[in-house]
Formats: structure tokens, C-alpha cells, sequence
């Protein structure tokens, strides 16, 4: 981190059960999260000064709509998409704005509502080239998987073991959409969405919201004796191919990564756990790579021997991951911050991983033309 | 997995982008391509052609017209898309040898004579007056 930086910890965590509230507005879904974020922050609401707020789909000015249920309206609120990063991206903006003095405490609220959309595909740019020759998030990801097979003779178990421990780890997360326990042939055995993508390799369609409030460390103790320092906070946007591009190499988030690590003086090796963007089954081995926790094509062999596992070397996506967790896009961010930020506490139960000190949260995504993903969200939290 | 839907083997008159005119070069009679562009001055490739160099800003641009012939980067079968697309269908990444990646749907009567890095061909089809492209396996 620059030295010139104040240091910046979490102090309070909300986040709602994810799964389908059709019959909620966007605030009356984020609400809870939000009052659950202020009171363990031991703070009022006349105390927060600024609000950053990520969502995706969920209509103009989240933040100012559940600003105006939580009694927080006329501080400033900067709202953020940033496609699945979006509220990783409102938690970045906020740690500058916390980190260059320029606000104290400051409220980070992530919330999606999707099934506002009547399930599906996520809708994507009609004037993208990609998108109206027929691109779909799920084939993108499964034109991925194929290519990952063919260079490195992946099976498509291998990939239904993925959504097998996501369900493993999920059915032990009160907060998960999917709390059910799966196999792989009910994973193999499930509706074909794109090839060889089936339904429970997908993140499903649901709502979701979480909140963080965050402060300058040194006044972060008279809050909560148990605040999470942000080690480091790292956004990246895709880089425009034209040409050729090695798709098991998703480039935004080895970038991304490599230089948070850099920046940090943290590496892989200190990770204790972690939550990254499983979206579909093969995003979570091609990011275990990226991220550096393996080297290039061993990703089956670190899920398999059951390192990524709780229990094992580097559990990855403790909370069950996008994939029984849920993925309300814009809130998923968010989201993993808190499970994370838990984790560090001691506070996760059934799925805690046994003294965790280090974690990160890696988001990235966004189908856009020319690009590996729009975005990318990385941050590591210590205490 | 339970067995897929036969695939569709033609475009829907809705489906695939429909082409610029700047977009396409007839050859001959019958015989339409791809027009990408070159930047003269930092010499990246684009498809499709576009006015302004999206790297230098450059407008010295020269064509960049893509043969028919290409290499199937990776490909999926879809089933589940948006309202307008029928379903399944099969998509894919085709690298062409002048150095541009295309991407578009990709007609086959079986996906299992599909092969990641099989040739393909750009087939560049007329529709009422404009065109869209697809990509169909060498015969």
C-alpha cells in the first residue's frame, strides 16, 4: 500500500439470506443488511458520511432508495455498476475516500434484485457485435470449459466437483440460496444450459444484499475490538484484444492479482481463504490459476485432492460461492466481503476455517466484445 | 446429461448481426467477405471495419478483407438464451489466419463433428439486401 495511505478497517457487516423476494422493493431488500452493518459498527446514521452503493440491474440511484428507508439521505452517494464487480468496486471507492482522509465513516451497501427480470440469461448489450450473434454469460463460460478440456484433459466430472463442494460448503452457510447437498451425477444429470454446462454448474437467478461499514483503523477500535483491516484494494478493467486470446487465461484477474501482490507484499501462500468468482463451475479452477494458488492445468488436481475444500490447504468459497451462495449480481461483491471479514472474526460456525488471519475476495465479470471480463475487483483483509 | 434438442441448421431471419455494408466485400458474384481494417500506423487488426483506429486513434486505415477459411477456437452448444433465439444452438471463436478472432454461430447438422481447432469455414450469406455471417465445418 502507498505509505502516504491511512490504513482502513471494517467495522460492521450486514448481509440477508439470499434467494427470491419478488415481493420486496430494492430498499426493503438491502434494508436489513444495512441496519445490521450500522449496529454492529456501533455507529449512527448521522455519523456516516458518505454512502458508496454497486448494483447492476436494479434501476437509478440505488443508493439514494435505501438511503431514504434507512434514514441516511443528503450525504453524498455514489452509485456504481460495474457489472459482477459492482459493489466490490462501491467497497474500493469507499477505502480511497476512507484512505485519503477525505471521509471517516462511510457505508458500502451492495443489493440486486434479479429476479425482477423473470430469470433467465442476464440481458446484455444488444449493440455488443457478440451479443447479436447469439452470446449468452453461460456460453461464454462453457466455450472456456471447452477449450480447458481440450488443453488439459479436464472431464466434465471434474467440473460437476466444483458445484459438488460449492453445494458442500453451502449447505453450512445459513445465508446460502442453495443449502442442499449435491453429486456429481445429479450435477451431470441436470438440465443442459451450454455445453457441457448444466443447471447446477450455473449461479442461479436471485436477489441479495450486503453492507460493510468501514473507518480509518486507528478509530476503528472504539467500535469493534474485532475490525478487519483492508491489507489492500485492487480494481482493474479488461484489456481490448483483437486478436488471438488464451481463454483459459482469464488476463484481468492474473493482472488484477499480480499487482494487488505486488502492492501488498502478500502473496498466494499467506491466503488462509478466500472467496472468488465462481459464477459457473469452471470459472472457479481457471481463477484457482489465475489466482496463483496452483500452477497452470493443476486446478482439477488442487480441487480433487481437496485443498480448496473446508479443511483443506486453501478453502476457497467457504459460503458456498456464487453457486449456492447465489449471485445477485451487483451484491455479490459485497457479499463476499462480509463472509470473508467473518471468517477473520471467528464468527462463521459450521464453515469456519480454523484460525483464519489473511483472506481475499476476487469478482470480476462483465460480456462485453474484446474483452476477458469488463471488470475485476480484488481486496485482502487481515486482523 | 438428458439428450439435446435436433440443432437448428439455418439462421432465423432475426438472428446474427446484421452486417454494415462497409462491413462486407464482394469478391464475385456470389462470393462475399469479411472487411476488417489494418492500422497503417500502429498496425492493429480490427473486425469489424471500423473509422477510427480503437488503439492510436489513427484514421489511416487500410482494409484488412478475412479469407474463408478459419480455425474453430472453442465452441458450445446453447440451450438457454434470450427470447428470439431457438434453441439449441452452437456458437464459437474462430481464429482467421490474417490475425483477427471472429466470433459467431457455427451450423453443423451434428456438434459431434466438431473438433476444438477443426477448420471452418466464413460463410458470409445474403439476407434481402444486407449480410450476415456464420460458420459452418469444412466439407
Amino acid at each position: 500500500m502507498k505509505p502516504n495511505l491511512r490504513s482502513v478497517s471494517v467495522i460492521g457487516t450486514g448481509i440477508v439470506p439470499f434467494g427470491k423476494y419478488r415481493e420486496l422493493s430494492v430498499p426493503q431488500l438491502a434494508r436489513p443488511a444495512v441496519i445490521e452493518a450500522l449496529r454492529e459498527a456501533n455507529v449512527e446514521q448521522k455519523q456516516i458520511e458518505a454512502i458508496y452503493s454497486g448494483a447492476a440491474i436494479s434501476g437509478w440511484m440505488a443508493g439514494q432508495r435505501v438511503a431514504r428507508e434507512t434514514g441516511m439521505s443528503g450525504v453524498p452517494v455514489i452509485n456504481c455498476e460495474n457489472a459482477c464487480s459492482s459493489s466490490a468496486t462501491a467497497f474500493r471507492e469507499a477505502w480511497v475516500a476512507v484512505a485519503t482522509g477525505i471521509s471517516e465513516y462511510t457505508l458500502v451497501i451492495g443489493v440486486e434484485q434479479l429476479t425482477r427480470l423473470g430469470g433467465g440469461t442476464l440481458p446484455l448489450d444488444q449493440e455488443d457485435i457478440d451479443v447479436a450473434n447469439g452470446m449468452v454469460m453461460p456460453g461464454l463460460y462453457a466455450m472456456r470449459a471447452q477449450r480447458y478440456m481440450h488443453d488439459y484433459g479436464a472431464t466434465a466430472s471434474d467440473l460437476a466437483a466444483v458445484a459438488v463442494k460449492a453445494r458442500r460448503h453451502g449447505a453450512l452457510n445459513p445465508h446460502a440460496q442453495y443449502r442442499k447437498e449435491t453429486t456429481e451425477e445429479e450435477v451431470l444429470a441436470s438440465r443442459r444450459i451450454a455445453d457441457p454446462l448444466t443447471l447446477l454448474q450455473c449461479c442461479p437467478t436471485g436477489d441479495g444484499a450486503a453492507a460493510l461499514v468501514i473507518c480509518p483503523t486507528e478509530i476503528a477500535e472504539r467500535h469493534n475490538a474485532a475490525h478487519v483491516r483492508v491489507l489492500g484494494s485492487h480494481l482493474a478493467s479488461g484489456r481490448y484484444t483483437t486478436g488471438f486470446r488464451d481463454m483459459t487465461i482469464p488476463e484481468i484477474t492474473v493482472r488484477c492479482a499480480g499487482e494487488l501482490y505486488a502492492e501488498t507484499g502478500v502473496g498466494p501462500e499467506d491466503i488462509d481463504v478466500l472467496e472468488c468468482h465462481d459464477a459457473f463451475s469452471i470459472a472457479e479452477l481457471l481463477y484457482y490459476e489465475a489466482l496463483g494458488l496452483c500452477g497452470r492445468g493443476e486446478a482439477v488436481k488442487l480441487l480433487r485432492d481437496g485443498a480448496t475444500s473446508l479443511g483443506g490447504r486453501i478453502p476457497v468459497n467457504p459460503s458456498g460461492g456464487l453457486l449456492s451462495k447465489g449471485h445477485p449480481v451487483g451484491a455479490s461483491g459485497a457479499a463476499q466481503m462480509v463472509e470473508i471479514v467473518r471468517q477473520l472474526q471467528g464468527r462463521c460456525g459450521a464453515r469456519q476455517v480454523p484460525d483464519a488471519k489473511i483472506g481475499l475476495t476476487h469478482v470480476t465479470g462483465g460480456g462485453t466484445h474484446g474483452f476477458d471480463h469488463g471488470a475485476c475487483a480484488i481486496h485482502l483483509f487481515g486482523r | 446429461m438428458p439428450a439435446p434438442a435436433p440443432l437448428k441448421t439455418a439462421l432465423a431471419p432475426h438472428e446474427g448481426r446484421l452486417l454494415q455494408p462497409a462491413e462486407v466485400a464482394v469478391v464475385a458474384a456470389g462470393n462475399a467477405r469479411l472487411r476488417g481494417v489494418q492500422c497503417a500506423d500502429c498496425g492493429l487488426k480490427v473486425f469489424p471495419v471500423n473509422d477510427v483506429c480503437p488503439s492510436c486513434l489513427s484514421t489511416h486505415l487500410n482494409e484488412l478483407l478475412l479469407g474463408e477459411v478459419g480455425k474453430l477456437y472453442s465452441y458450445t452448444t446453447v440451450h438457454v438464451a434470450p427470447p428470439g433465439w431457438e434453441t439449441p444452438y452452437v456458437i464459437g471463436y474462430v481464429d482467421m489466419p490474417e490475425g483477427v478472432r471472429l466470433f459467431g454461430k457455427v451450423q453443423a447438422a451434428n456438434v459431434d463433428d466438431l473438433r476444438v481447432d477443426m477448420a471452418v469455414t466464413v460463410k458470409v450469406v445474403a439476407a434481402d439486401d444486407r449480410y450476415r455471417y456464420y460458420f459452418a465445418p469444412r466439407p
